[in-house]
């Protein structure tokens, strides 16, 4: 599975620099942009919890290969 | 890589192939697995590939876990491991067969039904392999209701060994793509 993970406005530590660079003192900062399978993993965790929602019924397994088989349209 | 038909989820948003970041070649199911996520397909799926707690024992005993060690895994109650289960088996939403020789190989996979009642066909493609569907049409008359089928791989004497192949399962009613990716190597 694969979900966007490139330039993601993603929850930030007010305590690390603003580039991650020691020699960056900029802090405060609660959001960023970041990439990486960190700011992909939400978004499928996300439409987990809609399906799980929606079908309070289904296994685990029935909502991943929900979001696993879905992926033509017709 | 060889002649494949690309589902809308393994294009990108300019609606070509997934490419790696890095490599700039094509991507394959290895990188972005059964592709870009469809939340809106999701919520209606017509057909899911189902799995309990037994399914995962089983899977366990087939992997080579000894009784006691699956036992551990089901809340201290003693689970006895058949025998008779495949690894191949675990009725997972893709296939993958990484060890391939000329014998022709059979896995089994159920599809338990959570739309409206529905035909659906199976079509399935693998470049360089012979793969079949039996039955190749499952009829779904109530939510809830599963039906088994099985698919058979076989590779030729013209098959390219030691390197993986990447192809698809298909049932559609017409309505919904029940789509899982198929990675297999000739060994």
């Amino acid at each position: 599975m694969t979900a966007p993970g490139v330039n993601i406005l993603a929850a930030y530590s007010e305590f690390a620099s603003a580039s991650t660079l020691p020699t960056d003192n900029r802090r405060g900062f609660k959001f960023n942009v970041l990439q990486g399978t960190s700011m992909s993993c939400p978004h499928v965790a996300g439409i987990a919890g809609l399906l799980k929602t929606r079908y309070p019924s289904w296994s685990p397994a029935a909502i991943k290969s929900a979001i696993m088989t879905t992926g033509v349209n017709l | 890589m060889s002649i494949y038909t690309f589902a809308a989820t393994t294009l990108d948003n300019t609606n070509r192939p997934i490419q790696d970041a890095f490599a700039k070649t094509l991507a394959t199911p290895f990188a972005y697995g059964s592709g870009h996520v469809k939340p809106d397909l999701a919520i209606d799926p017509g057909l899911v590939y189902d799995l309990g707690l037994t399914d995962y024992l089983n899977f366990l005993c087939a992997s080579g876990y000894d009784q006691q060690l699956v036992s551990s895994l089901n809340f201290n109650r003693t689970f006895i491991c058949s025998g008779t289960h495949s690894v191949t088996d675990l009725n997972y939403p893709s296939i993958t067969l990484p060890n391939l020789g000329l014998k022709a190989v059979t896995i089994t996979r159920t599809l338990t039904n959570v739309g409206t009642p529905s035909t659906y066909t199976a079509s399935a493609q693998l470049p360089g392999y012979n793969i079949t569907v039996v039955p190749n049409s499952l009829t779904f008359n109530k939510i809830g209701e599963k039906k088994t089928f099985k698919v058979t791989v076989q590779a030729s004497s013209a098959t390219k060994r030691r390197t993986y192949e990447f192809g698809e399962l298909r049932w559609t009613d017409g309505k919904h793509i029940v789509r899982s990716p198929i990675t297999v190597k000739r060994r």
